[in-house]
């Protein structure tokens, strides 16, 4: 299913300072960091989904905003964001900010400025979590699904009215012209967050990045709008990513799935191997506190392979940052000593299932 | 949502209350010239008569009619509230949008100016800028008071840009490409239009109130008149201990009613606005 990759995340970094009282200034204390993202490498390939699964707090979010470009660039503390649009979006940015453009076709999500990355941002969608924050309570539905047309002086009057139109219809509120000139408080939870979805879809994006766009909703419309999503990749062909702490939807809805912790990556494979083989001692936990839905099972008592609480992103462990909380560290104790002295790396222990874990080291012959 | 506040801050009997009474007064400001034959400054040859049916508030020491001049100086006090609390108004929603929004260096700057303003005792920089004005008129009056009114309506902004702009639906905007003022203007703005009028009305019966200050120090208006200016020459010429009670009592009166009018429609705005105060 490898295709051409559209986005490519290199060794992404992003670091926010944290604030510093008068004291630390005059004490001469060093700035410290919240290492929200702390070195993640992924692709995303055309008419793919990749979760992202992980706790809160693990730097989901911030991989997201960081994509679309919603982190300020002075946080960006290391990596690049590599992004293809479409040839003609590729063309503009050559001729007009030729030093943005990376090698194959590729942009620099944060080198791009002005004209060049308005002509990107087109090409590169949001949906946020909350449907009652992410749609403007003054504006009708049609103001909200028109804006991003005529910042981006896309046809009349007429032209945009059909535009908005078929989107509506592509998110299921039909028919448009009963939703167009309400306002998002008219609307209920589901028909919000389509209402969000189409605004991000109304500039026909390539990239889209989804961050828990379900967990508000009402279980019952959930699949609906999952269903929404995943009908949208396949027509479209577009790269998702896909936001998540819940590990059964990331199976429903994903191709890949990637978990994240304390801002690394350390697991990265194919949904159901993912699923039915876990690697990382984390993801084995994770899957572990997947709720148990056969009633004859629900009377064993599992006892969760996890423990202690989630380290501080601003003093991490030295080591492996997932040592102070391992129940495999504490059973293998032939690799302590690596776990101590250094992080691991992604290592491939199965064709395109990558795990963050000494245990998989290859054996030195 | 958007017209739904302006019903519901009608059902509100303190707005309702407080508009009948500012609607009142502004009928009368605009009307009251037309219904007397006298100028603020005419002679009319009595002098410090009582009330009658020629002058319904009476004459003053110097022979002028105290209706004709309650008329024309509510029309001062008016223009003075309005120009001063617009320019309040509009350099403190200015200062505030653009601090909360840009942030980093321009924010510290904006609020340093702010603060600076903010600490200086109004009344007495009022009074040393009136002073060294030797030609003063409803005009320079409301600006000086206007530019000295705004920072706490800067600070106030601020705060409220600042909790905006972290909104869902601003990131969603700059996701679309829109730059930073049309976010300010199209997305920020309109959420904290309501709060935007009350600041007004606050400013506005604020200027009122320091514009009535300053003529009763004898700092107002050199060429013309208003409530304050009246208020001024009553007490400096003993109206209420000569007993010419129709001297001083009306403008004061008016003053008080306004100042209350304005400032039961701004708590009853804030209720209506405010959830946690309805009832």
């Amino acid at each position: 299913m490898k295709g051409e990759a559209l986005i490519r995340v290199e060794d992404l970094k992003v670091w926010f300072p944290v604030r510093r009282s008068i004291v630390d200034l005059l004490a001469r204390r060093p700035q410290l960091y919240v290492h929200a993202v702390d070195g993640v490498t992924f692709e995303i390939y055309r008419g793919e989904t990749l979760c992202l699964v992980g706790e809160s707090g693990c730097g989901k979010t911030t991989t997201a905003r960081a994509i679309v470009r919603l982190i300020d660039k002075e946080n960006i503390a290391g990596g690049r964001i590599l992004l293809k649009p479409s040839e003609d979006v590729l063309e503009e940015v050559k001729k007009i900010q030729p030093d943005a453009v990376a090698e194959e076709g590729y942009v620099d999500m944060y080198k791009l400025k002005g004209k060049a990355l308005l002509g990107v941002r087109r090409e590169t969608q949001m949906i946020f979590q909350d449907p009652f924050a992410s749609l403007n309570p003054r504006f009708r539905i049609l103001d909200i699904l028109e804006e991003p047309l005529i910042v981006h002086k896309i046809g009349d009057k007429e032209e945009r009215l059909e535009i908005v139109s078929k989107v509506l219809e592509t998110v299921k509120l039909t028919p448009p012209e009963e939703f167009l000139p309400r306002f998002p408080h008219q609307l209920s939870g589901g028909q919000r967050q389509r209402v969000a979805i189409a605004r991000a879809l109304v500039l026909n994006p390539k990239i889209l990045a989804a961050d828990e766009p379900v967990s508000m909703l009402d279980v019952s419309i959930r699949a609906e709008v999952l269903e929404v999503l995943n009908e949208l990749r396949d027509k479209m062909k577009m790269a998702i990513l896909f936001i998540t702490h819940d590990l059964a939807l990331a199976r429903y809805v994903c191709d890949r799935i990637a978990v994240m912790y304390l801002g690394k990556i350390v697991e990265l494979g194919g949904a159901d191997d993912i699923i039915q083989n876990p690697l990382h001692p984390y993801t084995q936990a994770l899957i572990n506190a997947i709720p148990e839905p056969e009633p004859e099972n629900r009377k064993k008592i599992r006892k969760l392979r996890i423990k202690g609480e989630v380290t501080s992103a601003v003093n991490l462990p030295k080591g492996c940052r997932f040592r102070p909380r391992c129940v495999a560290y504490d059973e293998n104790p032939h690799i302590q000593p690596r776990c101590e002295a250094e992080e691991p790396g992604l290592i491939e222990e199965r064709p395109g299932h990558y795990a963050a874990c000494w245990l998989y080291e290859k054996r030195s012959p | 949502m958007n017209r739904m506040p302006a019903k519901l801050a009608l059902a509100n009997p303190k707005v309702r209350i407080g508009i009948m009474v500012l609607v009142i007064i502004v009928a009368i400001a605009a009307v009251g010239p037309y219904t007397t034959g006298y100028g603020p400054l005419d002679y009319t040859g009595d002098i410090g008569a009582p009330p009658s049916r020629e002058h319904p508030l009476g004459t003053n020491t110097f022979g002028y009619d105290v209706y004709a001049q309650v008329v024309y100086g509510l029309r001062g006090s008016l223009a003075i509230g309005l120009l001063g609390g617009v320019i309040a108004t509009l350099i403190g929603v200015a200062v505030g949008l653009a601090s909360g929004y840009l942030g980093g260096l321009a924010d510290e700057m904006l609020m340093m100016i702010t603060n600076i303003f903010l600490v200086i005792p109004t009344l007495a920089l009022l009074i040393i800028i009136a002073a060294y004005i030797e030609q003063r008129g409803i005009g320079v009056e409301s600006l000086i008071i206007g530019l000295t009114a705004w920072p706490w309506t800067a600070r106030a902004v601020r705060a409220n840009t600042l909790s905006l702009r972290s909104r869902e639906f601003v990131y969603v905007a700059k996701l679309s490409g829109l730059g930073g003022a049309r976010i300010l203007v199209s997305e920020i703005m309109p959420n904290m239009l309501s709060y935007i009028i009350m600041v007004f009305i606050l400013q506005f019966g604020g200027a009122i109130l320091y514009a009535v200050g300053l003529d009763f120090l004898g700092l107002g208006p050199t060429d013309s008149i208003s409530l304050g200016v009246i208020l001024q020459q009553a007490v400096l010429w003993n109206a209420i201990q000569l007993g010419m009670w129709w001297w001083a009592i009306p403008p004061g009166l008016l003053i008080a009613v306004l100042l209350t009018a304005l400032y039961l429609v701004n708590t009853g705005l804030d209720e209506v606005l405010n959830p946690r105060l309805r009832r």
